[in-house]
């Protein structure tokens, strides 16, 4: 190199990258924190692969199990625990939306306090639980209240123990809006126990609800799913299910027939019933005596109860009939949200009628309630608004109850909150309460911390947290234990550092004194964590109860006393399979999926008859106001045939509707009689479009939703002509499914499953309405038949797979194929969009992706990271959860196995709590699969058109038939 | 007879048989001259209108196809009956040129040029639809099979692959076939104008000479291209009809439909042709080369095709009745007694029962009788379109599925964006291009209106 080169030499280049590289090295700001994964990882986590942890559904007081899959440490899905007694593996959609509740983007994140403004900024969890500390310290000392949801555990007792502590000034309110009061104390009159009984509807051969929505929220509805079905497959026959009540809801449509009866009737009917079968009594006679029996049931007698319940004479002498005939049968009280102020006389008539066919001990137990919470009766919390608007309570700690949003409107909560100096809302999500509350104190969701529940005896599940917080969140007995801590308390009330710890004790403690576990107690808490809490292996005996004396004169007592309008329609409230008492109503998933029976989405609309509605002169979607009393609320109209003349219906899950009826109890039990009022009805000219998924209500003829006279009977062969093609050749397997009409219940629960597992988009209320919704399966609900006999069927439809599918010729990008397994894959990637498929689909199965969709934060951590979140202008539609089957796969190939019938389970076959559909290999002649899809009763829908579907339909046995 | 009416309406006094070669040359370069207001107003418009449509796509593009009216019940609706729409209007033009002529109707002389242009920006127009319907449009050209870097195929299979074909093969001949007769016109042009046509003319005259061996190949070359053109006219709307025949929806799976809407098509096509040619002709001063007589026979040939559609309609709904399941019953009923039977029996109006009109020679010769079939026709062939795919997807074999679908504003707007860009070009094209064929419509003044044909023979 010369001399006169300019630029660079050699040795300046070196010097100045010397300098610069050096200068780089000790840079003293330090790049971006870690971006590399864990070089090592916890034991359990394996990138790619999911852990699984048993934790608690804690979204209903039923109390099941869950299973957790988590991946790459966070919660992606919840399952049913399989080893639950209560669940058995299986979750409702309500319980698969906890997972909802827990990554909810309204989730306040850290504490916040209300603002001059009215509204809440944040606040640090030091200044909350000083002020509220102080609150609880400073004189004058007014009362402290702790109002609670029930609470059967650990946090339930912590809160006790927080109130003791506190002394004689503190009390603690357990409110459960939909709490069973009436059966307690119908049992109390009856037996001296105070409890609510079991029910075992799979021992019935014939099953008789008064209604008891024992489907959707009464009691156990994932546990009485599967118990209906396991009666109606029994060998020895068939079970009938009867249901009497005002509304053709869920569980009236599983019902062998729904027989329409005054709302409030069920006393009456009941006590006709023990009238008609006195005589022939099987179980032991009141100590009264059957005179004094049959002067108690004599005013009870057919014609008067045909003139007041609507139930005619003729059905009442059948019912009474088959009762007796029946080998054993079981007749369920009606659910709280059907109760009015005789509810305790109605479910001791439901207990005297039980105790006449010598139900108890057979398929009614007693002795099993742990009875460990007592809830409120509303006298207590009429009391508790009183005092609150009074000025005397100084300090109210709602711990994830409600009360603004659920009790009547009448007791003015929400005013009488604002006269407390202090109120605290420890809540997971947003709620009505935490809106008028100072402080919201957000809670760790189930899934982050640690819970028991003990349902019944015998049963103690155990809920741990499966993943870490994400937000600045505590447990609510953290929170107490902090405050105790700041009061002084802790040292003799409070042995405890930390919640964890109490729970520990608690579960160590059940373990050592009801499960006799001898030995280590960490141990067998430990086991127990990972079963999902202690299950006794042996059933408890259920208690021998004995008619007490003294119990029949609670059928003195009057009648439902309903006010307002006398010439309204009497307002009866639908069970909300969905929101429950509105606690999961705005979860998303809840919201989207639209109650089945209505098929509306995003709304609680007044559900009116036709007859009705053609009198006031209005139709779906007009605004109508509704009076009762001194409360009123607007609510569009929905019209539904399955509806007792003279009633109109509201969904129990809407917060309107429980502000609307008046504060009326129960007056025996004193629960909360919601059977209270008729309602007038006035036009307001406003109308809404109201979101729903139902074209046509009727089937047109079409045969979709089949039904034989009985379980044997077979169905005609499909009628096709030959196809042009020779048959496909058979290949590797052909995944099939078969749904059973017979036992699916419309419950929606495969549908929250699959917006779980394949990552559905919740599109919002205007995209549905324009028909747009995200879902690979969808159950369809038709209406037939006439005004009694009306029924309502409910038709899971999802991709058929079909073996000739219409789809798969028609796409011109060849995006969908057919794979050798038999699956009508979709391949995203290569699909433009033309839709003519969806076009072609006589199943309409598939949904186009008609926008990009929002994943609001914290949602995207909950996306199942097996399946592909999809872009806009994609079709889409159910691939068998096919990441399913390759993990299965794999899971097989890792052992060195052959993959086994049972090993793959779809999301939606998994979470069925009625057991209705059936997955496997149709190629494997021992599957399970193979012999369900050969019953007599299977068929395949539109089966004419020859689209050889990998879906069998097994009919639905009823010997009517679906006009 | 059409020579002679032509000679003797013709500018220039002359004795009747005289051949009057300025007469024809005269008012077609005039015809090209600067647009009038009303024309450039019309030009601006329509290019406006085709902008807002082009707005329209661009919100389309962005925000996905939630901004349409479409749904998962009905994933057809707006775009699709346009793209049947205007592949049915693009049937007139090489009707008019290769069937008639192989059918030796003489009076599509003065007509079939600006009938063969209308084709061509039609298809133009036609084809933009698939791309525009389509989800994810920038991937359109996977439609094309070629060997790719993808190793990915089309599906031969399927109904909109055999579109692209027929789309772009009808495309490609009906240019070429507009292109070729136009040929010795814009020799003949390439001396009368000046500027950059004369250079644009003579570039595409191909050096013309005039020669009587250039003449003897042309005719040959246009006849074989007419025979060969023909088919094109019946597989090319067959072949869309495809799009529905080919799939199981009731309504749309039948085999009545390529001769269905074969015959529609140039139903359309011939409607939209009249109205066109009525305002054009005055426009551009053309009224003594587009006679009356040429529209009494155009009028004859829309009456006639319209008895085919009518007679079709009848067909279908007698299928459905006599021979179809109750899903065929069930979609047809709804089809004349739904929701969208306002827009059937509006149909039937505008498609069946008033071009009956036509049958009195009154309407078929004024134009005002004629504008008054014609412009419904085009309306009600829009709607029979819209009917079919709207009906049969709204009312299909699932019926919790039904709903009814509205077309939102975005569809309307690139809706009429098509129809702006469709005239927009169309205006331009005929100012541009000699919108009648000189060469021919002066065999005709001189009562050779056979030589082409004798050349070719």
């Amino acid at each position: 190199m010369s001399e006169d080169t300019k630029g660079l030499n050699r040795r300046q280049f070196l010097t100045i990258i010397g300098a610069s590289g050096g200068a780089v090295a000790c840079s003293p700001k330090h790049g971006p924190g870690k971006i590399v994964p864990l070089l090592t990882p916890p034991a359990e986590g394996v990138p790619g692969k999911p852990t699984f942890y048993r934790s608690l559904c804690r979204e209903c007081p039923a109390g099941c199990g869950v299973t957790a899959r988590t991946r790459e440490g966070r919660v992606v899905k919840l399952e049913g625990n399989p080893e639950h007694p209560v669940n058995r593996g299986a979750l409702c959609a309500r319980g698969q939306a906890g997972l909802t509740r827990l990554y909810d983007p309204r989730r306040p994140r850290t504490p916040l306090r209300r603002t001059a403004g009215g509204g809440h900024a944040a606040a640090g969890w030091e200044q909350a639980l000083d002020e509220l500390a102080g609150a609880l310290r400073a004189p004058p000392l007014g009362e402290v209240v702790v109002l609670s949801r029930a609470e059967s555990g650990s946090l339930g007792a912590i809160q006790e123990d927080f109130t003791r502590a506190l002394g004689d000034r503190a009390t603690r309110i357990v409110y459960e809006p939909f709490d069973p009061a009436a059966l307690r104390a119908a049992s109390q009159k009856a037996f001296g126990l105070e409890e609510v009984p079991v029910y075992r509807i799979d021992r019935a051969a014939m099953i008789v609800s008064l209604g008891a929505d024992f489907l959707e929220s009464w009691l156990s509805p994932v546990e009485h799913a599967r118990m209906l079905s396991e009666a109606r497959s029994a060998e020895g026959g068939r079970a009938k299910l009867l249901f009497l009540g005002p509304y053709l809801g869920v569980t009236a449509a599983a019902a062998d027939s729904w027989i329409p009866t005054a709302p409030g009737a069920e006393r009456e009917i009941a006590l006709a019933l023990c009238r008609e079968i006195q005589g022939r009594a099987r179980g032991a006679l009141p100590p009264e005596g059957a005179a004094a029996l049959g002067t108690i049931l004599a005013p009870y007698d057919p014609a008067t109860v045909e003139r007041k319940a609507g139930l005619p004479a003729g059905t009442l002498a059948g019912l009474a009939r088959d009762l007796l005939a029946a080998p054993s049968s079981v007749v369920l009280p009606p659910a709280p949200t059907a109760s009015g102020t005789d509810a305790t006389a109605a479910a001791l008539a439901v207990t005297l009628l039980n105790q006449l066919l010598g139900n108890h001990g057979k398929t009614v137990l007693y002795g099993l309630d742990p009875g460990e919470e007592r809830p409120a009766a509303l006298a207590d919390l009429r009391d508790l608004a009183s005092r609150m608007a009074a000025g005397r309570v100084s300090v109210l700690i709602t711990v994830d109850a409600d009360p603004v949003a659920t009790l009547p409107a009448e007791l003015r909560f929400a005013e009488a909150m604002a006269k407390v100096p202090l109120t605290a809302s420890i809540a997971t999500g947003r709620s009505a309460t935490g809106e008028h509350s100072t402080y919201i104190l957000p809670e760790l969701h189930t899934l982050e911390t640690w819970s028991d529940s003990h349902v019944r005896r015998g049963i103690l599940g155990l809920g741990q947290p499966v993943m870490r917080p994400i937000f600045d969140a505590r447990s609510s007995g953290d929170i107490l234990l902090e405050l105790g801590a700041r009061l002084g308390l802790a040292a003799e009330q409070f042995p405890f550092r930390s919640f964890e710890e109490f729970w520990r004790d608690r579960a160590s403690s059940y373990a050592m004194l009801e499960e006799n576990w001898t030995g280590d107690l960490l141990a067998a808490v430990r086991s127990g964590q990972q079963v999902g809490g202690f299950f006794s292996k042996t059933p408890r005996p259920p208690a021998d109860v004995t008619w007490q004396p003294g119990a029949l004169e609670a059928f003195h007592s009057a009648a439902t006393e309903l006010s307002g309008d006398p010439a309204g329609p009497i307002l009866a409230l639908a069970p909300d399979l969905l929101r429950y008492d509105g606690r999961s109503g705005g979860l998303p998933w809840m919201e989207e999926l639209g109650d089945p029976v209505t098929t509306v989405a995003w709304a609680t609309p007044l559900v009116v008859a036709p007859a009705l509605a053609a009198q006031l002169g209005v139709e779906e979607g007009d605004v109508v106001r509704a009076f009762a009393g001194q409360e009123n609320a607007e609510f569009p109209i929905y019209v539904w045939s399955g509806l007792a003349p003279g009633v109109v219906a509201l969904s129990a899950g809407s917060s309107a509707a429980l502000a609307l009826l008046p504060a009326k109890d129960d007056h025996i039990g004193g629960g909360r009689a919601f059977l209270s009022t008729r309602v007038r009805l006035a036009r307001t000219g406003k109308h809404v479009q109201l979101v729903k998924y139902e074209g046509s209500q009727s089937q047109q003829g079409r045969d979709l939703f089949r039904t034989v006279p009985s379980r044997d009977a077979r169905l005609p062969e499909a009628e096709h002509g030959r196809s042009m093609y020779p048959p496909a050749k058979p290949g590797a397997r052909r995944w099939a499914m078969a749904v059973d009409l017979d036992r699916c219940t419309g419950c929606e629960a495969c549908v929250a499953a699959c917006y779980a597992e394949n990552n559905l988009p919740v599109v919002g209320a205007d995209q549905v309405s324009r028909g747009r919704a995200m879902r690979w399966i969808r159950i369809e609900r038709y209406v037939d038949g006439r005004d009694a006999s009306r029924k309502a069927s409910f038709l899971p439809m999802l991709c058929q797979q079909c073996g000739e599918a219409p789809c798969e010729m028609v796409c011109p990008a060849d995006a969908t194929y057919h794979n050798p397994e038999g699956l009508n894959a979709q391949v995203y990637n290569r699909c433009i969009g033309t839709r003519y498929c969806a076009n072609n689909c006589p199943y309409k199965v598939r949904v186009f992706n008609f926008e990009d969709h929002a994943w609001p934060e914290p949602e995207p951590m909950r996306l199942n990271p097996d399946v592909t979140v999809r872009d806009k202008g994609v079709m889409e539609k159910c691939t068998f959860c096919v990441q399913r089957i390759r993990l299965a796969e794999n899971m097989a190939r890792d052992e060195g196995r052959p993959l086994r019938d049972g090993d793959v389970v779809p999301a939606c076959v998994q979470t069925c709590p009625s057991r209705a559909l059936t997955f496997g290999d149709l190629q494997d002649k021992g599957s399970a699969i193979f012999r369900v899809s050969k019953s007599p009763r299977g068929y395949h829908v539109l089966g004419e058109l020859n689209t050889q579907p990998a879906i069998t339909y097994l009919a639905r046995v009823d010997k009517g038939g679906r006009a | 007879m059409s020579h002679r009416e032509l000679a003797t309406a013709g500018a220039t006094p002359a004795a009747a048989g005289t051949p009057a070669i300025p007469d024809i040359e005269t008012p077609v370069v005039a015809s090209m001259g600067l647009p009038g207001p009303i024309l450039w107003t019309l030009i601006v418009l329509s290019g406006a209108a085709a902008a807002l449509g082009g707005w329209c796509w661009s919100v389309q593009i962005q925000r996905g196809m939630v901004v349409t009216g479409l749904q998962n019940t009905e994933g057809w609706g707006v775009y699709i009956t346009n793209f049947v729409f205007w592949v049915g209007i693009a049937h007139c033009g090489t009707l008019v040129s290769a069937i008639l002529f192989l059918f030796r109707a003489r009076f599509r002389t003065a007509v079939y040029r600006a009938a063969e242009m209308m084709t061509v920006i039609a298809v133009t127009t036609a084809g933009l639809f698939p791309i525009l319907h389509v989800g994810r449009p920038w991937f359109a050209y996977w439609l094309f099979p070629y060997p790719n870097q993808r190793h990915l195929w089309v599906n031969f299979k399927s109904p909109l692959l055999w579109d692209v074909f027929a789309v772009s093969t009808y495309f490609t001949v009906s240019a070429v076939f507009l292109f070729v007769g136009m040929i010795p016109d814009l020799a003949a042009l390439r001396a009368r104008v000046s500027g950059w046509r004369s250079k644009l003319y003579g570039l595409l005259s191909l050096g013309w000479r005039n020669s009587d061996g250039e003449w003897r190949s042309f005719g040959r070359g246009y006849l074989f291209f007419a025979a060969l053109a023909t088919p094109l006219v019946i597989s090319v709307h067959s072949v869309v009809s495809w799009d529905f025949a080919m799939a199981i929806l009731p309504g749309w799976h039948s085999t009545l439909f390529a001769p269905y809407f074969v015959a529609g098509a140039i139903f359309s096509g011939v409607a939209m042709l009249i109205t066109l040619l009525i305002p054009l002709r005055r426009a551009l001063g053309l009224s003594d080369l587009i006679t009356r007589h040429h529209l009494d026979m155009l009028g004859q040939l829309v009456l006639f095709t319209s008895l085919i559609v009518a007679y079709s309609y009848g067909t279908e709904f007698f299928l459905a009745a006599f021979g179809g399941t109750a899903l065929e019953r069930s979609t047809f009923a709804y089809r004349a007694f739904g929701s969208y039977a306002p827009f059937f029996w509006t149909m039937v109006f505008c498609n069946c029962i008033n071009p009956m009109l036509l049958f009195f020679k009154r309407f078929r010769t004024t134009t005002a009788g004629l504008l008054w079939v014609c412009i419904p026709v085009n309306v009600g062939m829009w709607l029979e379109r819209f009917v079919i795919i709207a009906t049969s997807l709204s009312h299909n074999q699932e019926p919790f599925t039904w709903r009814i679908y509205h077309p939102s504003l975005y569809e309307a707007g690139i809706t009429l964006g098509s129809f702006g860009w469709f005239f927009f070009w169309y205006l331009i094209l005929v100012k541009v291009m000699p919108s009648l064929s000189i060469a021919e419509l002066k065999e005709s003044a001189h009562g050779e209106d056979e030589e082409v044909v004798a050349h070719a023979a």
